[in-house]
């Protein structure tokens, strides 16, 4: 009786299930545009003067069913965009240059300092604390709305943890 | 029979014994904590290591022998100017810890030494420019591959440069640790990242005032 009850019960969860996933393959594409990209924090870190190579970071937050894969970053103000990726390895800080930054589908993906960040090469000019730049990422053949990203000094506490905020 | 001075003799010897003890055992805790003071990230070397009788230029194009003793204790990091994201965040995080240390009691200085390894784009007026943006009173050091080299390899502190792109841009891979130098010119103390600004100046002044 009870076997029989809980097989009556696997089957309901299955068909649930599959009814999910038919309406989430059907919905979504197996991976998913830009368009729905949130974005938090975004800001870049202002460099000495002179500097020719500037880092930016972001939270990014795919709520979609399908990941997301940015495969491109453009500005203005600046000649080039990279994504790379600091890590430690014996002792010695890398740098990996990635090919596109991955957003797991209901996942985000922190950028920041030593972990993934945004290379950002040959300023226009030189940005200062407050100056704001707009970057446009790019994937799948779409791209987001330009996403504001405030130039920020270092915190002189913790760096890497909390830029400098203005109120 | 019991004779009461020879019990009060005994009752007072007792206790001057036990004041003995109880003052040797606090002289004894403090002069350990002195001599090795609790350090939370710093890797201090039972011996010091003298920096190698190397020539290197600072940010204003003077030649500088490192191997020099000085008035003051200083932290070193080794990297480049090009580097976007952990060099400028340590140099940052450097500064806040010098003012830690000038604002503590008591006041301690510490002087600030960023040696770039890649002196091909790191020239003394680039690295003025660099360093002084973090702190006025920073030193920047750079050299000739070999005197480079010769430093690296005796602070145990290796890099490579990485082979440059189409655009000429390259990395150069590098230890993120900083190497605390003694008055005596020799490397006194490590810190491996990850690094945080108060745990620094705390192990900091533990160890300089422990010398």
């Amino acid at each position: 009786m009870t076997i029989r009850i809980l097989t009556r019960l696997r089957c309901i969860t299955a068909a649930v299930i599959s009814l999910a996933m038919l309406s989430a393959c059907s919905t979504e594409s197996p991976q998913s545009g830009c368009m729905q990209l949130q974005v938090q924090d975004a800001w870049i870190a202002e460099a000495p003067p002179a500097a020719e190579v500037m880092a930016g970071y972001i939270r990014l937050t795919n709520p979609a069913n399908a990941d997301i894969r940015i495969e491109t970053a453009t500005s203005v103000s600046f000649e080039s965009i990279e994504f790379h990726s600091t890590r430690m390895e014996n002792g010695q800080m890398k740098m990996q240059r990635l090919a596109a930054l991955e957003i797991p589908a209901h996942g985000s993906l922190q950028l920041e300092s030593g972990g993934q960040h945004m290379m950002l090469f040959n300023p226009s000019k030189r940005y200062v604390d407050g100056d704001s730049i707009d970057i446009i990422f790019g994937c799948s053949g779409q791209s987001t709305a330009p996403v504001e990203f405030r130039v920020k000094r270092m915190s002189a506490d913790e760096p890497s943890a909390h830029p400098h905020n203005h109120h | 029979m019991r004779n009461p001075i020879l019990i009060l003799a005994t009752i007072i010897s007792a206790g001057a014994l036990i004041l003995g003890f109880w003052s040797w055992q606090q002289w004894a805790q403090t002069t350990a904590s002195v001599r090795n003071p609790t350090v939370k990230t710093a890797t201090v070397l039972p011996a010091p290591r003298p920096l190698p009788a190397v020539q290197l230029v600072n940010q204003n194009g003077e030649e500088i022998q490192i191997a020099l003793k000085s008035e003051h204790w200083s932290l070193w990091f080794l990297g480049f100017t090009h580097c976007p994201d952990v060099c400028p965040n340590t140099l940052a995080l450097l500064k806040s810890v010098k003012q830690m240390l000038s604002a503590g009691t008591p006041a301690k200085h510490i002087e600030l030494v960023f040696v770039s390894v890649d002196p091909e784009r790191d020239t003394p007026e680039v690295l003025k420019s660099y360093v002084s943006y973090f702190d006025p009173d920073m030193i920047g050091l750079t050299g000739n591959r070999e005197a480079i080299d010769t430093l690296t390899s005796s602070l145990y502190l290796p890099y490579a440069l990485d082979t440059p792109d189409e655009k000429g841009q390259y990395n150069v891979e590098h230890s993120g640790a900083l190497v605390l130098i003694g008055p005596d010119a020799a490397a006194h103390a490590y810190f491996t990242p990850p690094h945080i600004a108060r745990d620094l100046a705390q192990d900091l002044r533990l160890i300089m005032q422990a010398q």
